[in-house]
């Protein structure tokens, strides 16, 4: 592509202005508030247009930097340019009223639509968010707080790497694996908060269980009383059965002895004998015989009290009732414990959540892994060409005084003059912005490929005499079409000479 | 004759709630249960109907006395239970040995039993779960008519509880079917064949409304309806996110569709959408009442990638689209893509 006229009918402070720019280099001259930057806005806005920022982001945009000083409501410009031998006009109108804009073929008179991106198809790989990284050429500038050398073995290691300066590997690696330690520590939290809730539940189990054990040794030992109790009253049963005829013995002794006593008296009674010592006599002898009987039936009462069987029964049921409490308690605690089980059973399958990390995980290391991958097999291929092509161009503009530019395996960059290796931190100012100059003019042979104009802004302001002089030359040998704004009448003077 | 009909109650489950309502959760549950035993009372119902799974583990023996006072201060509602598949009547289950109040008939044989409630010329028909699972078809059986008015209670309905058929329900002839098992409130079969669904909701999955069903049958036949009761709902929400979306106005948000639709609720919000590709979304804080028990985060970053790989063919960017072309969206090569892309264009100067 060609630029061949620039009209600025009203952009920022010009108006019905036509610039018309030759083949080969053409240089915007001029001093300090000239609008130099108006022109390279204006060329930018023509080929991407140029959107109205919203809300406050409107009060510095390029729209209104360059809104026209003069009726701002007429804001809009005309480009024309020969792209694949043809030649084009595009006409852009910015303001809000009119806004729009227009492609046409000269030659045909054919109207390409804007729309279905026939603009794009011209500009070949460009878009507005890479014009600065690939046509327009500014100073090497280094980040603040880092020095030139590093902002240059950057960008090398970028192209060397990405293939583009701006795009870095290794930052980009090391924000995958940030991203992935994150994940990893929001995995272990989740196993962590899962452990315990386990361990909760286990700790649950764990205390139902030793009260179950005490339970289980309670009822045995209830059980083992239980025994000896019942063995007790087996030994007893058969003293008891001794003791219970013994009673026997006594009640029926005691009963003989009442009845016998109580028939004397009824029949000394009846004899009415009453008379003499034969009559007192017997009478003693039924209330003796009344006094042993009822002495033999209450010792046969107490004996037969005091072995009583009821005792030992009472007894024996308050063990059995025991028993029953221990076993329902612990019947309670297992049922509780198997729910306490199946609980921490269904802990386990939940886990939603970590399958999404999980894969979040996988992912990542896939990222870094196929980053790398494309990485290396882009250096293979594209980082020999780089190296030789930059070569090339840095022993032209030098005049043979470096003549290889090195980017090696570990990104190191080196010069080499006159057979010396050179690491590129030694040398000057001004040879760094020409490494940096070679590097890019390689890159955009390498990656566009119907030549593009190039605009170099103020680039050439570390160069000696010789060496612009060299660099111009190299410029004017290309094909491509060059635009160079500068505030010095050097660059003029040396391309009049050619 | 009028009935309630319940199932699903899960007594004893610890449903995760959120922060704020995990804690008295399992509480809540028990009220539920003991309001509508006073619900019951308080309408003199004739019969409370349990289609299964009133426990969500095997029931403790306090647990079964507590059920049992709340059953026994019913002074004219008969009830009617089976177990299911939570509470099955496993071999040394107190169910077994249990002593109910006389108001209440546990049908808990594992083969089909009824209970006649002469005074309502009612039977009563179902059996319970023996087993976790029952895989066999058991609910194609026809009411034996003899009775002027016969109920089943059935508990199941996916293919490993007791599967059901729609359509063969319909001819089974009782006057109505109790179902259980299937926590979303839903009518298979209109008027006759009915899931209450859970009482209150037991799992995050349970959105929607919970409560009970009502209904009478009289000569005319049977008439049904489902009442909301429950507390406190599950809802998931999808959210729509678009480039403009913040943390802050998406935590706002949040807040006002909390706000709106209850904070008594509970909720989880699912992402979707293109979001600003700077913006990553901190789900873990934007749970402001302690009732958000999710966020999903299924935004995509706004890359169109057709074009980020028409700018970058010949760098890295490009070519790390390249690999990645044709990947589906949601597999672990398209989330390596996102990632990668993003922390290419991040880590340019």
């Amino acid at each position: 592509m060609e630029i061949t006229e620039l009209y600025l009918k009203n952009f920022g402070k010009f108006s019905d202005r036509h610039f018309f720019i030759k083949k080969g280099i053409h240089i915007f001259y001029g001093e300090n508030e000239y609008g130099k930057t108006t022109i390279y806005e204006f060329i930018k806005a023509m080929l991407f247009g140029m959107e109205r920022g919203r809300g406050r982001a409107a009060l510095n945009d390029e729209f209104s930097r360059y809104e026209p000083w003069d009726n701002p409501n007429y804001y809009a410009g005309v480009m024309r340019f020969v792209s694949g031998g043809k030649n084009f006009r595009l006409e852009r109108q910015f303001d809000r009223y009119s806004r729009g804009a227009s492609l046409v073929c000269e030659d045909d008179g054919e109207e390409l639509s804007l729309e279905d991106g026939d603009l794009e198809m011209l500009l070949g790989q460009i878009t507005s968010e890479s014009f600065e990284n690939t046509v327009a050429i500014g100073q090497l500038t280094a980040k603040p707080g880092s020095g030139l050398a590093e902002a240059l073995k950057n960008y090398a290691a970028n192209l060397y790497e990405t293939g583009s300066g701006d795009v870095n590997l290794s930052a980009a690696v090391d924000t995958l694996r940030l991203r992935r330690k994150a994940v990893e520590q929001e995995m272990k939290q989740l196993a962590d908060k899962q452990e315990r809730k386990k361990d909760t539940v286990c700790q649950e189990s764990q205390y139902i269980e030793s009260d179950i054990e005490k339970l289980q040794n309670e009822l045995e030992y209830s059980y083992e009383k239980l025994k000896s109790a019942q063995g007790e009253q087996g030994l007893e049963t058969k003293s008891l059965k001794g003791t219970e005829i013994a009673c026997k013995k006594l009640f029926i002794a005691g009963g003989a002895g009442l009845i016998a006593g109580l028939a004397v008296r009824v029949l000394t009674a009846a004899a009415s004998v009453g008379t003499g010592l034969f009559g007192e006599i017997i009478s003693l002898f039924s209330w003796i015989l009344l006094a042993a009987g009822l002495a033999f039936l209450c010792a046969g009462a107490v004996k037969y009290r005091k072995n009583d069987k009821s005792d030992y029964r009472e007894s024996l049921q308050k063990l059995q009732w025991e028993r029953q409490r221990i076993q329902a308690e612990l019947k309670e605690k297992q049922v509780n414990l198997q729910n306490l089980r199946e609980q921490l059973a269904e802990l386990e399958i939940s886990a939603e959540e970590a399958a999404r990390l999980k894969t979040a995980r996988q992912a990542l290391l896939l990222a870094e892994d196929k980053m790398q991958e494309v990485s290396q097999s882009m250096a293979r291929k594209f980082g020999d060409t780089l190296n030789q092509n930059a070569s090339s161009i840095l022993e032209q503009i030098t005049e043979g005084r470096y003549t290889k530019l090195l980017i090696d395996q570990q990104l190191s960059m080196v010069l080499y003059k006159d057979g010396r290796r050179i690491p590129v931190e030694r040398v000057s100012r001004g040879t760094m912005e020409q490494v940096y100059f070679a590097l890019r003019m390689a890159v955009m042979d390498l990656l566009c490929e119907e030549p593009q104009p190039i605009i170099l802004d103020d680039a050439f302001v570390y160069y000696d005499e010789k060496r612009l002089k060299s660099v111009l030359k190299w410029l004017s040998e290309q094909e491509r079409q060059v635009i160079i704004f500068s505030c010095q009448k050097r660059e003029q003077e040396i391309v009049k000479q050619f | 004759m009028e009935f309630i009909h319940i199932a699903d109650v899960h007594l004893g489950a610890k449903p995760d709630a959120g922060e704020a309502y995990s804690e008295k959760r399992t509480r809540e549950l028990w009220d539920a249960f003991s309001h509508i035993i006073a619900l019951c009372e308080q309408e003199k119902t004739d019969v409370l109907l349990i289609a299964g799974d009133l426990f969500h583990r095997q029931p403790l023996l306090r647990e079964l006395k507590e059920v049992n006072y709340l059953f026994s201060t019913l002074s004219h509602t008969q009830v009617v239970f089976i177990a299911g598949n939570h509470d099955y009547v496993k071999k040394d289950s107190y169910y077994r040995t249990f002593c109910w109040s006389g108001n209440v008939h546990p049908l808990l044989e594992e083969n089909m039993q009824y209970v006649e409630l002469a005074q309502m010329n009612l039977a009563v028909y179902g059996f319970s779960y023996h087993t976790r699972e029952i895989h066999e078809e058991r609910y194609h059986i026809k009411a034996p008519g003899r009775y002027p008015c016969e109920i089943l209670l059935a508990h199941g309905g996916d293919e490993r509880h007791i599967p059901v058929k729609k359509e063969l329900l319909e001819c089974t002839g009782f006057d109505y079917i109790a179902m259980g098992h299937i926590h979303k409130p839903q009518v298979l079969v209109e008027n006759l064949a009915v899931y209450a669904g859970a009482l209150e909701p037991v799992d995050k999955n349970d959105t929607g409304q919970h409560g009970y069903v009502r209904g009478e049958i009289t000569e005319r036949g049977t008439f049904v309806k489902f009442i909301p009761f429950a507390r406190r709902e599950y809802i998931h929400l999808t959210l729509h996110i678009d480039e403009s979306t913040t943390n802050g106005s998406l935590k706002d948000y949040i807040k006002d569709v909390i706000k709106k639709r209850g904070i008594e609720n509970m909720y989880k919000f699912i992402l979707r959408g293109l979001r600003d590709p700077a913006v990553e979304f901190e789900t873990g804080h934007m749970d402001m009442y302690g009732n958000i028990l999710e966020i999903v985060d299924g935004t995509r970053p706004a890359y169109d990638y057709q074009l980020l790989y028409a700018e970058n063919k010949n760098n890295l960017i490009g070519q790390y689209i390249e690999v990645f072309r044709g990947c589906e969206a949601g597999s672990v090569e398209y989330q390596a893509l996102q990632e990668g892309v993003q922390a290419l264009l991040d880590s340019r100067l």
